[in-house]
């Protein structure tokens, strides 16, 4: 077959593209494949140069990839640039037959008589860019290019097309790769660390890596004082970085701060953040570094180099490098609150290591003073609380004031030092140091602090102590010398200190003092981690102290009961042996009782006559000691059967007047009797009452054989139960039974619940000796050359059973006067549900 | 002249007491038991009756609580070396008192209680 001509003519030169298109697909390289695609259709077609430009993605502008010239012939890139942009937007190839006459490219100056011919370069209906080829015009004047040119050209440009991109694709691939590989190991750069400046650092030098740039820093934001700060920085500026400060919104880091996007300056100096300092910055490349929506800081690379401009390549990196960043500082920062926690922690556990120490020592230690000695040394120990000096206060309730009970601490600096050079090695321990003080611990061993601040007392209402408003507010105190009002102030002054703290010693919400304590020799600043541990220090404190009340309350209490059942045994002996006494005594009392009588006859009989007279008077006597004696012995066994009876007391005391009423004469005794103008009726059994009375009376006549004054008399007194020396209503809490009140019938006084009617026997007989005036109501003891010594003893004990005591009042040289306290009946009663007995019949 | 009855197992304690009693004024029966006392006090009809407690046969519990039944108003007065109350309800006897060799306050009781 044949082909027409014109057809012939229009075929492409078949070899020729056969040829480039091996050329064209030869190589992977971009930059070897472009210059393929200008230096081949430019010798097919006859043309002095070739130009391949690409299209630049993003900016969409066309970048010289490859520019081919026959002996340095070309025609201006900005009319090539022009040419290209022509055919790319027509979408088709383009015969320019000479520039200079073409309306749309004369205005750039084209030399007359160039020819171009153009072609768009595309693969798979993507544009990748054009190729130009030119040739003519002076000096080297040509023919314009042809039709068939055309054809060749763009059958070459197809065909450079699938070389350039095949081209492009790898080394998109390859640039990926290499960046995915940068990526990864600068992800395990930075991941791999857990400090915050390694983690920073090792984000700044991949920062440098991926922009291949020679400098790169990071600035963190703190959103606690909502400011940025250094963070990290590489390269010949980091000095410089590191000294620089950052406010928010100012310069391009301020700025990415403040509105978290990232940003590219390609002309620095034009900028409108660009900052004065910074003159030969020419581009730089800035990123928030954000962990979710929080932002962590911002990283930042800029270059000097005039030529170098950060790309949007650059741009997705440094993203990438961010994300990776944000959660490495994170971590960072959970990893040091962590240690943070940790270090807190292990302090933490310290001071309760600490405490405990404190606490077994105080468990340990029951007695009040031995305790508040542990307490202070905890206090003041190098391996307890530490301070260098300590006061314990307690309150004293009942007069409100707070009393320093003990001291701790050196009393001038030569001795702190001395003290705590022992005190401080790290072999001692606490139980150590408090087992060796407690040794040292005497009475009158006090320390010159100590006893300086045991004078100290302060009333809780004094308003200017800082002391006295801890115990009264119930919480720690601490007081720096001329920083605050009032309160305190003093007490820096008195304890010679700049600073001092105060907490409460509280023990189940009972006040029980304070703590002071202070830094005087080391001026240790008191943080308040340091008031936090004493407070809580002071609580357990507080309990020990209370503990140790209660112990001593249990002690004394123990005692008491001990001492009561040496007593109760003592006195159940005294009671069998009266038991066993009263037997006999009841055999020998009728026997007695004939011979005295009958003595007393033959006394009587014989008066007069010598020495008969004064034996039977002899005879007479001793019976009637003997019947004393008789009566004291039965009062002591053990039942004491009460009668009791409305008993009109001044009759009893009459009863028993008339008794002594010989006696009394006979040893010249004066007798004064006072009784008060009521007369009390009392429920009493008469008869031991009147033993009572009479054995008072003998006491005090036996106190006088040489003549006296006994004086006797009653009052009543009120529940308060005023003393009062004389009968009568004298004596403010007297009461004065007024006539018609409370009368039942004349001459009767019947006293009101709480009343109580005091009888007193006064001597002058010269006192006792104040170092026996304990023993005077013991059992068997007295100072009589005769007498059972159970007198008193029996006194007591008869007041006792009528619920009432009996007192004694010595004057040493002048007399006694006893005191026996009777009390008014529970409830006045029934009148009539005892007979009266002792009145009239 | 008041007749009193003393009433005591004691032999040397009723002389006593009928020697002191009679200088004072009274005349004196005795009786040394309960039964005894009995009869007396039916016989000679006393104004009081002094009576001790601790005796054989009847003692001066039963005694007191028999005179009481037969003559409501005679004036009892209990003497005694020992605490017997406890024995006697309250309104057993007119007085009660611990026997002394000194007879003051017995005399004064009678005095009281029945006049001389």
């Amino acid at each position: 077959m044949s082909l027409s001509s014109p057809t012939l003519d229009q075929l492409p030169d078949l070899p020729t593209l056969y040829r480039a298109a091996q050329a064209f697909t030869a190589s992977l390289d971009l930059t070897e494949v472009a210059a393929a695609a200008a230096r081949i259709p430019a010798a097919a077609l006859g043309a002095r140069s070739a130009v391949v430009r690409l299209l630049d993605l993003p900016t969409e502008a066309l970048r010289v990839e490859a520019r081919f010239e026959e002996g340095g012939e070309s025609v201006a890139a900005a009319i090539d640039e022009a040419v290209a942009g022509l055919t790319l937007r027509e979408g088709k190839p383009l015969l320019l037959t000479d520039l200079a006459a073409d309306a749309r490219l004369a205005p750039l100056g084209a030399a007359p008589g160039t020819a171009g011919l153009a072609a768009p370069l595309v693969y798979q209906g993507r544009p990748l860019g054009a190729l130009c080829l030119f040739r003519g015009g002076p000096p080297n004047p040509a023919p314009p290019f042809t039709e068939a040119d055309l054809r060749l050209l763009a059958a070459l440009a197809s065909h450079a097309a699938v070389g350039l991109a095949n081209a492009q694709q790898f080394h998109t691939a390859k640039h990926r790769a290499a960046e995915l590989e940068a990526l990864r190991e600068i992800s395990q750069a930075v991941v791999g660390r857990l400090e915050l400046p390694a983690v920073l650092e090792a984000v700044v030098a991949g920062g440098m890596r991926l922009l291949q740039s020679e400098h790169a820093q990071i600035v963190l934001w703190d959103e606690g004082t909502h400011s940025l700060r250094y963070g990290a920085a590489l390269g010949p500026e980091a000095e410089r970085v590191r000294q620089q400060t950052f406010t928010l919104g100012r310069g391009v880091n301020g700025m990415v701060a403040l509105t978290r996007k990232p940003m590219i300056v390609d002309d620095y100096a034009r900028s409108p953040h660009a900052l004065a300092e910074f003159t030969d910055v020419q581009a730089t490349i800035t990123i928030p570094v954000l962990f979710g929506d929080r932002l962590l800081g911002v990283l930042h690379s800029h270059t000097t180099d005039p030529v170098r401009r950060f790309t949007q390549d650059d741009l997705r990196l440094m993203t990438l490098l961010a994300t990776q960043a944000a959660i490495a500082i994170e971590n960072a920062r959970l990893f040091e609150e962590a240690e943070q926690l940790a270090e807190a922690h292990l302090l933490r556990l310290k001071q309760i290591a600490i405490l405990n120490e404190i606490g077994n020592a105080m468990q340990g230690t029951m007695h009040l003073d031995a305790l508040l000695q542990v307490i202070l040394t905890g206090v003041t120990f190098g391996g307890g609380l530490g301070f260098n000096r300590a006061i314990l206060l307690l309150l004293d309730e009942t007069t409100g004031v707070l009393r320093a009970r003990l001291g701790v601490g050196p009393a001038s600096g030569e001795e702190a030092a001395q003290v705590w050079h022992t005190l401080t090695s790290p072999t001692r321990r606490l139980s150590e140091v408090i087992a060796e003080r407690a040794g040292q611990q005497r009475p009158g061993d006090q320390s010159a602090f100590d006893q300086m601040v045991r004078k100290l007392e302060i009333p809780l209402d004094q308003e200017d102590s800082m002391l006295a408003q801890a115990v009264r507010e119930g919480r720690p105190f601490r007081v720096v010398r001329g920083s605050q009002p009032p309160p305190g102030q003093s007490e820096c002054v008195l304890l010679d200190v700049d600073e001092f703290a105060a907490v409460p010693l509280l023990a189940k919400g009972k006040m029980l003092g304070a703590l002071m304590v202070d830094n005087k020799y080391n001026g240790k600043p008191i943080t308040d981690a340091d008031l936090e541990l004493l407070a809580v220090f002071a609580n357990q404190a507080g309990l020990a102290v209370e503990h140790a009340r209660v112990y001593t309350r249990l002690e004394d209490a123990h005692r008491e009961i001990q001492r009561s059942h040496h007593q109760l045994v003592r006195q159940e002996r005294l009671a069998a042996l009266g038991e066993m006494a009263a037997h006999v005594v009841h055999e020998i009392r009728n026997p007695l009782v004939a011979i005295g009588g009958f003595a007393r006859r033959l006394a009587r009989r014989l008066e007069g006559r010598e020495p008969e007279g004064v034996y039977a008077q002899v005879i007479g006597r001793e019976v009637d000691r003997l019947e004393r004696i008789v009566q004291d012995v039965r009062g002591m066994s053990r039942e004491m059967h009460m009668h009791l009876i409305e008993t009109d007391l001044h009759e009893l005391i009459q009863e028993c007047l008339v008794l002594v009423a010989e006696r009394i004469a006979l040893q010249g005794v004066a007798l004064r009797i006072e009784l008060c103008p009521q007369t009390p009726r009392l429920l009493l059994d008469p008869v031991r009452i009147k033993q009572a009375i009479l054995n008072l009376l003998g006491n005090a006549l036996e106190a006088m054989p040489e003549g006296g004054t006994l004086q006797l008399a009653t009052q009543v007194v009120g529940k308060n139960g005023a003393e009062g020396e004389a009968g009568g209503a004298s004596g403010e809490t007297v009461r004065d039974a007024s006539p018609g009140r409370r009368r039942r019938e004349p001459g009767t006084y019947r006293l009101a619940p709480g009343e109580w009617v005091i009888l007193s026997v006064r001597d002058t007989g010269g006192g006792i000796p104040p170092e026996i005036e304990e023993q005077v109501f013991q059992p068997f003891f007295t100072t009589k050359e005769v007498g059972t010594g159970l007198g008193l003893t029996l006194v007591r004990r008869i007041a006792g059973v009528h619920g009432g005591r009996v007192e004694m009042e010595n004057r040493p040289g002048q007399g006694v006067t006893f005191r026996l306290w009777l009390p008014a009946p529970e409830s006045t009663g029934p009148a009539g549900a005892i007979p009266p007995q002792g009145g009239a019949p | 002249m008041k007749r009193i009855l003393v009433v005591d197992d004691e032999e040397a304690i009723r002389l006593l007491y009928k020697e002191e009693l009679s200088e004072a004024g009274y005349q004196v029966e005795m009786a040394a038991n309960g039964e005894e006392a009995l009869r007396k006090a039916s016989q000679a009809r006393p104004v009081l009756m002094t009576v001790d407690v601790k005796m054989p046969g009847m003692d001066g519990i039963e005694l007191v609580s028999r005179v009481r039944e037969l003559w409501r108003e005679l004036p009892i007065i209990i003497c005694t070396a020992y605490d017997y109350r406890r024995d006697f309800g309250t309104w057993a006897s007119d007085a009660y008192l611990t026997k002394s060799s000194d007879l003051t306050e017995l005399k004064a009781k009678i005095r009281e209680l029945v006049g001389v």
